[in-house]
């Protein structure tokens, strides 16, 4: 023992360091079998087999006949370009006994890019209708049952029962095998752009003052350094304070309305009910391109403060039509809001809808 | 060093209270495009001359936004809030339950033979005034242009673009048995009102096409036997031949954005070529020289390029060359055939006839070919023009063993009509705004 304190007497920090470390590995590799390498006597999987001749396995392995070739199209002879000029009307169309369009928009291409609503996702239940996804709260039967009452006229007297709906259904199965590239796109378009926040850290608890156990040692304790052990607790202090004050910073600039109060059904709902009071059919071409974002305040009954209403940003377009832009989502938000008396925001949240900022892109409604 | 830990806590409480703030955030990308509800109500009389003129005015105005179809009309019968003075107050409220958006309210005054007419545009749904009133005096013959110009700026003043209702259109006007058709030359109202024709009829006109000042138009004549070209004043009635070119067909005329020059086709032994033709001093430039037919060309705004059908490739396409002639470069590669291309007034579209498939199509495409859009179909479609905003096409239609008829489309595909006339029509050419 007091060779080994010898020893270490005469070593240096980096010297007892790497001992240290050396001691740990060396304990950990025999305690925990760090490099312990994976068994071999695992079970291995037995399946039964049958004998087959070689003229069957021949018919199994042999390749399907192959499908008839589709005739070769006939070419087209290239038309002959008129010899003489005709400088007089257009000549005669042939007679075509399809009827007259209504003038629709016709695309030689489909746009990527463009977006279609989501499609839900198949259930699991295959039923000769589909049936919708009933409420969480709704009590689900194989048979639906309409809620019936005592005192409902009639001649027989039914006992109250209570209201149960269909489960979920639908009228044939989509496996992930069979699920075409689209499904895969519209579920990833229905996917949430944000998700929610981590919640902010909690707040570490008081440390409480224990009083301290000398240990026995022969040789005097060294002497301590009088800065170190104060600095590692007010940097980790204010390291957890910084923390702290970071995520609760960051938990109100993000986007996402659980964070601020309001939930995504609710979020959804006001911007539906904006959504539906948006109409660019009257603007210029051009204004119909432009990206609007527009700021505003509301008062406690969600009604938008009409002198509050400003542009926030602006992209793409002349000032007049960023004008025409901005006039038609400020109408969208006053109008919805007046025939509804009200966007209809739980008044307990509403330090979450106080201030709103939509941005208006018309990017699903430019033309194609 | 305690204090600034303390400091810089601070900083980050604050920043951290101050984001806390931050406001409901929220993206809409998917609105509804539907005519905007309007009203407008007879204007106020405020003289006994105006009283004749009140209800005609706001009719004029009404009819003229309703055929835009970018507008819906609440009629006078809906109304509840009634205007007895051009200065009263606007009762929001009233017309809010009627659901009216936009509402006109105008007043007339008739002195002798001068009409008076002014109007407010109000934004029902702020509540407030849009923009600045206006007052257009003018003769009381004019009272159908003074309800246009009203109607001009009220379009302008809502949607952004300029308008185009305070224009006129002259095209070939048809009467007689289908084999012995008699085609005059004619000028109306964009709005299909104030027919008048320009020719007698004794010789065919075919493809009429308006100067920008409006005061002239050229058109192809067969007075002599042969397709020349013929420019008219269109005050006076006055017209002579030019470009004549000895032994050639001369037809396809279109002016040039200044108004000096033409660009016409000339069939010159086998071949269709292009020229260019000084009105000022009558000098004539070739501008191509191909065994191909090139035919119906059109300026670009700015005067720089010219676009034309040819059939060089083998079909009837459409090309854009610089205006001096050079290079031609393709830029319908589409299945069908070409025609009739003619270059939008504000210069980013291409107007076109297209056949495919036994059908006929009035569509659109930038002016490099991109993005191709195909705006109607029907037996028979053709002979583009354009609205002096670029926002509406009129053309020919003509269904199977019809008469043809002039029809007008927004270049959003939507709002396909029939302009309004009692006989059958053919070949307009949209003038530009009057002065």
């Amino acid at each position: 023992m007091s060779v080994a304190s010898d020893i270490v007497g005469r070593m240096d920090t980096g010297q007892k360091a790497s001992a240290v470390l050396h001691l740990g590995l060396v304990g950990w590799v025999l305690v925990f079998d760090l490099f312990h390498a994976p068994s071999s006597d695992l079970e291995l999987p037995v399946a039964e087999v049958s004998l087959i001749s070689a003229t069957e396995f021949a018919a199994l392995s042999a390749p399907p006949a192959p499908a008839p070739e589709p005739a070769p199209m006939p070419v087209p002879e290239p038309t002959p370009p008129p010899a003489q000029p005709e400088p007089g009307p257009q000549p005669e169309p042939a007679p075509e006994p399809e009827p007259e369009s209504t003038g629709a928009i016709f695309s030689p291409v489909p746009t990527p890019g463009a977006t279609e609503r989501p499609a839900p996702r198949p259930v699991d239940r295959v039923a000769p209708t589909p049936t919708e996804a009933p409420p969480e709260d709704a009590t689900v039967d194989l048979t639906a049952q309409p809620q019936t009452s005592a005192d409902a006229p009639g001649d027989v007297v039914l006992p109250e029962q209570e209201q149960v709906a269909p489960p979920e259904a639908t009228t044939e199965i989509v496996t992930e095998a069979t699920e075409t590239a689209t499904d895969s796109l519209e579920r990833a378009a229905a996917a949430p752009t944000v998700s929610p926040r981590p919640r902010t850290r909690p707040e570490r608890p008081a440390p409480v003052e224990v009083a301290e156990t000398p240990e026995p040692s022969e040789d005097p304790a060294p002497a301590p350094e009088p800065e170190a052990e104060p600095v590692t607790d007010v940097a980790t202090e204010v390291a957890d304070a910084v923390a702290a004050a970071l995520a609760d910073s960051l938990a109100g600039i993000g986007n996402a309305p659980q964070q601020t109060g309001l939930s995504a059904s609710e979020a959804d709902r006001l911007r539906l009910a904006i959504q539906q009071c948006w109409n660019i059919g009257t603007l210029s071409t051009e204004a119909q391109q432009i990206t609007v974002t527009l700021g505003f305040s509301m008062t406690p009954g969600a009604m938008p403060e009409q002198g509050s209403i400003y542009l926030v940003d602006s992209t793409g377009g002349t000032d007049g039509a960023v004008s025409q832009a901005f006039e038609a989502a400020r109408r969208a938000i006053i109008r919805c809001a007046s025939s509804t008396n009200g966007y209809g925001l739980p008044p307990e949240s509403y330090e979450a809808w106080r201030n709103v900022e939509i941005t208006f892109n018309p990017e699903g409604m430019r033309l194609r | 060093m305690t204090r600034l830990f303390t400091a810089l806590l601070a900083m980050l409480l604050s920043f951290g209270l101050a984001a806390q703030a931050q406001p409901l955030r929220l993206q809409i990308t998917e609105g509804v495009i539907e005519p905007m509800p309007f009203a407008v109500p007879a204007f106020v009389p405020e003289d006994n001359g105006g009283s004749q003129y009140a209800e005609a005015l706001s009719r004029v105005v009404a009819a003229n936004l309703t055929s835009t179809g970018l507008f819906r009309e609440v009629p006078p019968t809906a109304h509840i809030a009634r205007i007895t003075s051009f200065d009263a107050a606007v009762s929001y409220p009233d017309w809010r339950a009627v659901n009216v958006q936009a509402l006109v309210v105008g007043a007339v005054a008739a002195n002798n033979s001068t009409l008076t007419v002014k109007f407010r545009l109000f934004d029902v749904v702020s509540g407030q005034q849009m923009g600045q009133g206006l007052q257009f005096a003018g003769s009381v013959q004019d009272w159908r242009r003074m309800a246009h110009k009203v109607s001009d700026a009220v379009y302008s003043q809502i949607t952004g673009e300029g308008g185009y209702f305070d224009s006129r259109v002259v095209f070939v006007a048809e009467s007689g048995p289908r084999e012995n058709r008699t085609k005059q030359l004619a000028i109306m109202d964009q709005d299909g009102q104030n027919i008048r024709t320009l020719t007698d009829g004794r010789s065919l006109v075919i493809a009429p096409r308006v100067s920008p000042a409006g005061d002239r138009a050229v058109y192809t004549t067969y007075q002599t036997g042969s397709p020349r070209i013929a420019l008219m004043d269109l005050r006076s009635g006055q017209a002579q031949l030019v470009g004549e070119i000895p032994g050639a067909m001369t037809f396809s005329p279109r002016f040039a954005p200044d108004g000096r020059a033409l660009v016409f086709s000339a069939a010159i032994g086998s071949t269709t070529d292009l020229f260019r033709l000084d009105l000022g001093t009558g000098q004539m430039v070739r501008l191509t020289n191909s065994p191909a037919i090139d035919t119906a060309p059109s300026f670009s705004p700015d005067g720089r390029f010219l676009t034309f059908e040819s059939d060089r490739s083998g079909s009837s396409q459409i090309y854009v060359m610089p205006v001096g002639g050079g290079d031609a470069q393709r830029i319908s590669f589409g299945q069908g055939r070409y025609s009739t291309p003619v270059w939008s007034p504000r210069g980013d579209l291409i107007a076109f006839t297209k056949s495919h498939a036994g059908r006929f199509h009035i569509g659109v495409m930038r002016s490099d070919g991109s993005e191709e859009r195909l705006l109607t179909a029907s037996f028979l479609d053709e002979g583009p023009s354009w609205a002096p905003n670029g926002r509406v096409i009129m053309f020919t239609r003509e269904a199977q063993g019809g008469d043809p008829a002039l029809y007008a489309v927004d270049i959003t595909g939507r709002n396909l009509r029939r302009v309004p006339l009692a006989s059958p029509a053919s070949d307009p050419a949209w003038g530009p705004l009057l002065p």
